[in-house]
């Protein structure tokens, strides 16, 4: 890291970078937030300009009032360029509601329950396959294939094409703003995913299956059927925000652990622990930064924000506050009060919280059934990424074969 | 008096991170959401409420008797 780049970081008014390439950030983007904890929100002119909430209690009252902090003025920093909303997550209430209710049932804790036993073979049948090797690149070979797998399952999409979900998901969202337009006349991977759903969407209208999107047809929004493109918009953010992101905890948390061999000895030698475990890695890697607009002018979080401002909201502000966790950056798998907010709070909290507890529970046991010690390769160093979603492109770990 | 779980419903937003601490003092609907908005306390199960309620996210749940305190949020 030069110089620059640790006083840029360190002095608030120079702003957040939170695309900071440089080493030591990508690496520990959670970390670096500590140096911007000034209490109120402060400035950046980069990107269109933006507000950072610094303090945890503001992060939460933010994400909680919907009417003064709206979602609609488009996701992302810069806001994405739009001629369509992403639905339910660039919607406000009471708009919001009505799509949120018709999706709650299928990812709520009951429903997400049934998915375990299928979870935990396709889980296991994808870590059998390197176990002989003594060795994964455990991106690729497994933490960008499980979630997919799961997802393919929920929507009822046909398992053959998992690989293609999995290029097009990392074309897209390793793109700075969601809804890049097609360069050079080529298909944007947005476009193939939107194209791939809609052929998806109409199949199911003319022959019904027995799957999410077929049941989401027959959902009602104020007393009329969906339609195509409002089913094509939600398939797309549940393709979207359901399979990055499960790949950006998994990535993140099984770095930490190769890190913290007396960690990982601990897990493994008690797998009970491995509830506090997840809930401990989603507190310490909130891999997701989310973003709304000011509906008015107002004093908030110090400073006087404007009608139309940004706000950028990095839930690692409220997860490592010490009014709210004591020791936060400490890992305590046994921490009984841990009541983060990885997944988001109010309206918009994480449909998928669930589900992605599930998956990563699931990814922990049946790794750890099979692996229980491993390490990073020295000759291949792990390649972490941050953006708006903090996670690790290339992971290769090792074991010791019998 | 019997102390009581008040849920805020129009903040609990579906996390059911108290559903997870105790599934029978907090039940859940379909899509997660809590079904409690006021309830009393069963004798002996003071603490497992009061863990429920300090495990939501949102600081959606209260648990209040008359003449005392109340604990989390």
């Amino acid at each position: 890291m030069t110089s620059t780049q640790s006083e840029s970081r360190s002095d608030p008014r120079a702003g957040y970078n939170f695309r900071d390439t440089s080493p030591d950030y990508v690496l520990d983007p959670f970390v670096a937030t500590n140096d911007l904890r000034i209490g109120q929100a402060f400035w950046t002119d980069s990107w269109g300009g933006f507000w950072t909430l610094t303090n945890g209690k503001d992060v939460r009252d933010c994400l909680q009032d919907a009417e003064l902090f709206s979602s609609s003025g488009g996701f992302g920093i810069p806001a994405r360029e739009k001629d369509t909303r992403i639905i339910p997550l660039e919607l406000d209430p009471p708009e919001h509601g009505k799509y949120r209710q018709a999706l709650g049932a299928f990812f709520g804790p009951k429903a997400v329950a049934l998915l375990e036993g299928p979870l935990r073979q396709a889980a296991g049948g994808l870590i059998d396959e390197f176990l002989p090797d003594g060795r994964c690149e455990f991106i690729s070979q497994f933490a960008a294939k499980f979630p997919t797998s799961a997802m393919v399952a929920t929507l009822g999409l046909p398992v053959d094409d998992t690989a293609k979900f999995v290029q097009w998901n990392h074309d897209f969202l390793h793109h700075h703003s969601i809804g890049d337009q097609s360069e050079g006349g080529e298909l944007s991977a947005a476009q193939r995913i939107e194209n791939y759903l809609t052929e998806a969407v109409e199949t199911r209208r003319e022959a019904p299956r027995d799957d999410l999107i077929t049941r989401l047809l027959k959902a009602e929004i104020d007393g009329r059927s969906i339609t195509t493109e409002e089913a094509v918009s939600i398939a797309f953010q549940l393709f979207i925000a359901g399979l990055d992101t499960v790949t950006a905890v998994l990535g993140r948390s099984f770095l930490y652990l190769a890190q913290n061999q007396s960690d990982l000895a601990q897990l493994v030698a008690d797998p009970a622990l491995t509830t506090g475990a997840v809930e401990e890695m989603l507190r310490l890697f909130p891999i997701a930064i989310v973003t709304r607009t000011a509906t008015r002018d107002v004093e908030f979080a110090g400073v006087s924000i404007r009608k139309g401002d940004r706000v950028l909201i990095d839930m690692d502000f409220w997860n490592r506050d010490t009014a709210e966790f004591a020791d936060p950056n400490h890992c305590d798998f046994a921490r009984t009060h841990n009541r983060h907010i990885t997944f988001g709070a109010g309206r918009h909290r994480c449909l998928g919280s669930h589900l992605a507890r599930l998956e990563v529970t699931i990814a922990m046991e049946e790794f750890h059934k099979r692996i229980p010690r491993y390490r990073l390769d020295e000759q291949a160093p792990p390649v972490p990424y941050a953006d708006l979603v903090r996670g690790v492109n290339e992971l290769t770990l090792l074991w010791d074969t019998k | 008096m019997t102390a009581q779980i008040r849920v805020d419903r129009e903040k609990c937003s579906g996390h059911a991170r108290c559903f997870a601490v105790d599934p029978d003092l907090f039940p859940i609907d379909e899509s997660g959401y809590v079904t409690v908005r006021v309830q009393d306390v069963p004798s002996g199960q003071e603490d497992a409420a009061a863990a429920g309620a300090l495990a939501c996210p949102e600081g959606a749940i209260t648990i209040s008797a008359p003449g005392t305190s109340d604990v989390a949020e």
